[in-house]
C-alpha cells in the first residue's frame, strides 16, 4: 500500500486542561487517508469532528499522538506551518463569512497572494479556481462580493481555498444552510473535485443523505472516539450503530429499514433513494 | 502553541458563573450602587497602602463570591500592554509637570520622582482593582440583573427625557454578544489563517502592515455583525418590542438586610482607603 | 374548515426598495388564508418571495398593496400591532440571533415584558412555556452553552410563553443537524396536536409531509397549492422550480414506473411499506385464486 496523503495516529486532545472545564474532545483517535479518497466524517455535536479536522493543518497542534499530512510530520514543532497549510485546504462552516474584499476575483486571490507568487500566476490560479467551482472568470471577477446570492458566495469562498492548491480539501458542513439547487450544485462540484481533479476530501456533515451520495468512505465519531470505519454501506446497514450514537439515517434507509422490520428480505448494504426502488421490486416481483 | 486562538477562554465580561455565593445573592440595584461607591474610592484614593488595602478586598471579595481568582487575572493579561505603555508615559513626563515629591532622576524635560513613581504604581494597582472589581460584578450578577439594577438606578433620569429602557436594554444586548462575537473572531482567524493570513507576527514597527493584517478579519466581523443585528431586531420586534413603549417586568427585587449590609461596608472599605494617609 | 380564518393575505404585493426609482418586486398579488388548526408549509427556492411572506404574516413587513388582516385586525394598524404579534409568534432561522437575555427564563420573558405582562402571571406563564418544549431544566442557564436544536426551543418557548394561536416558522430547523431538527419538529407536532395553528417555511421536505396543506411559490406568486400528496404528485413540476420531494415519493414513482399497480402517490416512508404489503397480499390473492 502507497503512503496515506493523511496519516493520523493515536492523537488525543484536552481541551482546558487543568481546569475544571476539562474537555477531552479526541481519545486515542488513528486515521489513514488515501490519496484521491473522499471520506465523510459523521457524529453528534461534540463528538470531536471539528477539532480533528483543525489538526489537519495545524491550526490545533497534537498534544499527545502524531499527524502526518503528505510526509510533513504537524507534531514537530519547527514544522512549516504554511507549507502545510497550502497542502490542506480547510473549507470552514459558513465560508461565505469570511469573504472581506470588495471584488469577488480579488478576494480569491488573497491565499495566493500571501504565498507570494507572481502577478501573473496568482492570476491563473484565481482563473483556475473560479471556473472549478463553476463561476466564470470573466463574468464573475469584478463583481461586488456583498450583491452574490448565498450560494454564489460560498463558492467564492471555496475557490480562494482552492486557489492555494491543496492536495487535501477538507470540509465542515458544505452544504449547510443551502437551498436545496445551490446544495446540488456545491455536492456536484466537491464530487469532480474529487474524482476529476484527485483532491483528497475530507468533510464533515450532518446531512445523511449527502454522507450518502459523496462519500466513498465514513468516519463515525463519538465521545472524541473512532466507533466505526467503513464504507457508505457498511455503515448505512448497521442500524444499531446509527440509533446508539444518535445520527440520522437517510430517508430512503428509513423505508429499508421498516421493511427489514416487516419480515422483507432486504440486501443490508442498499442505501441511495435507486437502490430502494430496486429493493422493492424485487420483492414485489418475487 | 496549541493555544494560539482559543479566544473565548481569554474574555471575561459578561460571563456569568452561577455558584450561587451570597454576593450573586445580592440585590442587583445595591450591589451595584456599592460596586460603584468603590470605583468611585479607586478613583480618589492616591495611597500606597490604601490601594493596597483595596486589592486585598478584591480577592476577599473574589474568595466570598466563590469564584476562582484566575477568572480575575485572566481579566488582567490583555490591559497589561496599556498599563505598562501608561507607566512608561508617566513615568517620563508626569515629573516635569507636577511638582512635589524627592527628585530621583533628571535629564532635559524627564524627571522621575517619587510622586511620578507613586503615580505609575497606584495607576496600575487601580487598573487591577477596576478589573477584580468589575469581574467580580460581572460573573456574579446576570447582565439582566444588572441592566435591571442600572435602570433602576438611572430611574429618575427619565425624568429629564434620558431613554433608560432602551439604553439599558442596549447594554445587555451588548453584553450577550460579547462570547457569540469572540467565537466568531476565532472562527474567522482560523479561517484566514487556513488562507495564508498571520496575524501578529510583522515586526510589531510596522505598524500599517500589522493593522491591514487584520482587514481580513475584522470587515468580516462588521459584516456578520451587522447581519445578526438585522436578525435580532426582527426576532424583537416579532416579539412585540417596540422601542419607548411601555413595558413590565419580570424580575422583582425585594431589598433585605444583606443588601444594606454590603452597601455600609461598601461605604466602610472606602473609608478606610481614603482615611489611610501614605 | 367551516370557521373564519385566523389569517387572510389579500392581494398582497411587496418589493424592495433599491433606490429612489428602482424597486426589486418580491411579492406579486399573493392571496393567502391560514385557518385555526392547520399546519401550514410554504416551499420555493431561495428568492421565490417565501420567507417575505412570512414575514408579513405577523406585520414585520405591511403590503405594498393589499392587506393582512390577523383575526380582522389589519397588520398595517401600528396602534394594534401588538395584538397581532402575540397572536402570530414567529420564530427565525439563526438559533444564536434571536436571544436576548443572558439567562433562559430572561429570554423567556422578554416577549412578556413587551406586552406588560404582570410578574405573577409572567412567572405562571414561563413554567408552562418551558414545559411546553422540555427546557425546563435550563431555565437558569446561560443560553450560549446550549445547542442549536436547544436554542430554537427556548426561541418557541418565548413566543409561547405570549399564547398566540399561530406560530410561523421562518427555516428555523435549516441551521440544525438531524437530531436538532427532529427534536424541533416533534415540539411543534406536539403543539399541532394541542391545537396550534403552525405555518412553516421549510427546504425540508420530510417536513412538508407532516403538514395539512402546502403553498409553492415561485417568484413572488402562488404556484401550487394543495395537500402534501397533491403537490408532491406533481414531481416534473417541482423539479422545474428546483425543490425536492420527499425519497418517499421518488421511490414510490420509481417502483411505479416499473410496476404500475403500485400507488406512485405515496409521502411517508410508513406508506412505502404499507403499501409493498397491500400490492404483494394482492397477488398472493389473485394467484391463489
Amino acid at each position: 500500500m502507497t503512503q496515506p496523503i493523511v496519516d493520523i495516529r493515536n492523537l488525543s486532545h484536552i481541551y482546558m486542561q487543568g481546569t475544571p472545564l476539562e474537555h477531552r474532545a479526541l481519545d486515542d483517535v488513528t486515521l489513514q487517508v488515501a490519496e484521491g479518497e473522499c471520506m465523510a466524517v459523521i457524529g453528534h455535536t461534540g463528538s470531536g469532528k471539528s477539532t480533528l479536522i483543525q489538526h489537519l493543518n495545524g491550526l490545533i497542534r497534537p498534544q499527545s499522538g502524531t499527524v502526518i499530512i503528505n510526509g510533513l510530520d504537524v507534531s514537530q514543532p519547527k514544522v512549516d506551518i504554511k507549507s502545510l497549510r497550502r497542502q490542506v485546504g480547510l473549507v470552514f462552516q459558513n465560508p461565505e463569512d469570511q469573504l472581506f474584499e470588495k471584488l469577488v476575483g480579488d478576494d480569491v486571490a488573497y491565499g495566493p497572494f500571501k504565498m507570494g507568487l507572481p502577478l501573473e500566476e496568482v492570476r491563473r490560479r484565481v482563473h483556475w479556481a473560479m471556473e472549478l467551482v463553476g463561476l466564470s472568470f470573466q463574468e464573475m471577477k469584478d463583481r461586488p462580493t456583498f450583491a452574490l446570492s448565498g450560494g454564489q458566495k460560498r463558492k467564492v469562498a471555496l475557490a480562494g481555498v482552492l486557489a492555494l492548491q491543496p492536495k487535501v480539501l477538507v470540509l465542515d458542513e458544505p452544504t449547510a444552510g443551502l437551498d436545496p439547487l445551490s446544495r446540488k450544485e456545491l455536492l456536484e462540484r466537491i464530487r469532480h473535485l474529487n474524482r476529476e481533479e484527485n483532491l483528497t476530501v475530507i468533510f464533515v456533515s450532518h446531512n445523511m443523505e449527502e454522507v450518502a451520495q459523496l462519500a466513498d468512505r465514513v468516519y463515525v465519531m463519538a465521545n472524541g472516539k473512532a466507533v466505526c470505519d467503513g464504507s457508505p454501506r457498511q455503515i448505512f446497514g448497521n442500524e444499531e450503530l446509527l440509533r446508539q450514537h444518535h445520527i440520522g439515517t437517510p430517508e430512503s434507509v428509513d423505508i429499508l429499514y421498516r421493511l427489514r422490520t416487516e419480515g422483507y428480505s432486504i440486501n443490508p448494504e442498499s442505501y441511495l433513494p435507486e437502490e430502494a426502488a430496486c429493493e422493492i421490486l424485487k420483492i414485489l416481483k418475487r | 502553541m496549541s493555544a494560539e486562538f482559543e479566544l473565548t477562554r481569554n474574555i471575561t465580561i459578561g460571563q456569568y458563573l452561577p455558584t450561587g455565593s451570597i454576593i450573586h445573592r445580592l440585590d442587583p440595584r445595591f450591589k451595584l450602587a456599592a460596586f460603584v461607591i468603590l470605583i468611585l474610592a479607586i478613583a480618589v484614593c492616591n495611597t500606597y497602602i490604601g490601594n493596597i488595602f483595596a486589592i486585598i478586598m478584591c480577592v476577599w471579595l473574589f474568595q466570598i463570591s466563590k469564584i476562582p481568582i484566575h477568572y480575575g487575572i485572566s481579566g488582567i493579561n490583555p490591559a497589561i500592554p496599556f498599563i505598562i505603555i501608561l507607566a512608561i508615559l508617566q513615568l517620563l513626563f508626569y515629573g516635569g509637570i507636577a511638582n512635589g515629591g524627592a527628585v530621583y532622576f533628571e535629564y532635559g524635560f524627564i524627571k522621575i520622582t517619587s510622586e511620578s513613581i507613586r503615580l505609575v504604581l497606584v495607576s496600575a494597582m487601580r487598573f487591577v482593582e477596576v478589573i477584580f472589581l468589575s469581574s467580580v460584578l460581572t460573573l456574579s450578577t446576570s447582565t439582566t440583573e444588572l441592566t435591571h439594577g442600572m435602570e433602576r438606578l438611572l430611574g429618575p433620569l427619565e425624568k429629564i427625557k434620558f431613554p433608560v429602557h432602551a439604553f439599558a436594554l442596549i447594554i445587555t444586548i451588548a453584553i450577550r454578544f460579547v462570547p457569540t462575537f469572540a467565537m466568531e473572531m476565532e472562527k474567522m482567524m482560523k479561517a484566514q489563517a487556513s488562507r495564508g493570513a498571520d496575524f501578529g507576527t510583522g515586526e510589531w514597527w510596522r505598524i500599517v502592515q500589522r493593522t491591514k493584517d487584520m482587514f481580513p478579519i475584522i470587515i468580516p466581523l462588521f459584516n456578520v455583525a451587522l447581519a445578526r443585528a438585522e436578525d435580532l431586531i426582527l426576532a424583537m420586534e416579532a416579539r412585540c418590542y417596540i422601542p419607548g413603549a411601555a413595558r413590565t417586568r419580570f424580575a422583582h427585587y425585594k431589598a433585605a438586610g444583606k443588601d444594606y449590609v454590603a452597601i455600609v461596608l461598601s461605604v466602610v472599605i472606602s473609608a478606610v482607603m481614603l482615611g489611610i494617609p501614605w | 374548515m367551516s370557521n373564519q380564518p385566523i389569517i387572510c393575505v389579500e392581494n398582497v404585493s411587496f418589493a424592495y426598495q433599491v433606490n429612489q426609482d428602482q424597486q426589486i418586486p418580491v411579492l406579486q398579488n399573493v392571496s393567502l388564508e391560514v385557518y385555526p388548526g392547520e399546519y401550514l408549509a410554504i416551499i420555493g427556492h431561495n428568492g421565490s418571495g417565501k420567507s417575505t411572506l412570512s414575514k408579513h404574516l405577523n406585520g414585520i413587513l405591511t403590503p405594498l398593496e393589499g392587506n393582512v388582516l390577523v383575526n380582522g385586525i389589519n397588520t398595517r394598524d401600528k396602534g394594534r400591532i401588538h395584538e397581532v404579534r402575540s397572536r402570530v409568534g414567529m420564530v427565525f432561522q439563526h438559533p444564536d440571533n434571536q436571544i436576548v437575555a443572558t439567562i433562559v427564563e430572561d429570554d423567556v420573558a422578554f416577549g412578556l415584558e413587551n406586552i406588560e405582562v404582570s410578574a405573577e402571571e409572567m412567572k405562571d406563564r414561563i413554567d408552562f412555556a418551558l414545559d411546553a418544549v422540555g427546557m425546563s431544566a435550563f431555565r437558569h442557564r446561560p443560553p450560549h452553552h446550549l445547542s442549536g436544536g436547544q436554542k430554537q426551543r427556548i426561541a418557541i418557548a418565548g413566543i409561547l410563553a405570549m399564547k398566540p394561536q399561530c406560530l410561523v416558522l421562518d427555516e428555523a430547523t435549516s441551521m440544525l443537524d438531524s437530531y436538532g431538527r427532529q427534536d424541533i419538529l416533534a415540539v411543534v407536532r406536539k403543539l399541532h396536536r394541542e391545537g396550534m395553528t403552525i405555518v412553516t417555511v421549510t427546504h425540508h421536505m420530510s417536513e412538508v409531509a407532516e403538514a395539512d396543506r402546502v403553498v409553492v411559490m415561485e417568484a413572488g406568486k402562488v404556484v401550487l397549492q394543495g395537500t402534501p400528496r397533491e403537490v408532491f404528485a406533481h414531481q416534473e413540476k417541482l423539479k422545474e422550480l428546483h425543490l425536492d420531494v420527499p425519497d418517499a415519493s421518488r421511490i414510490a414513482a420509481l417502483v411505479h414506473s416499473e410496476y404500475p399497480a403500485f400507488n406512485p402517490n405515496l409521502i411517508h416512508n410508513e406508506e412505502v411499506v404499507a403499501e409493498v404489503t397491500r400490492v404483494q397480499i394482492r397477488e398472493v390473492e389473485a394467484s391463489g385464486s
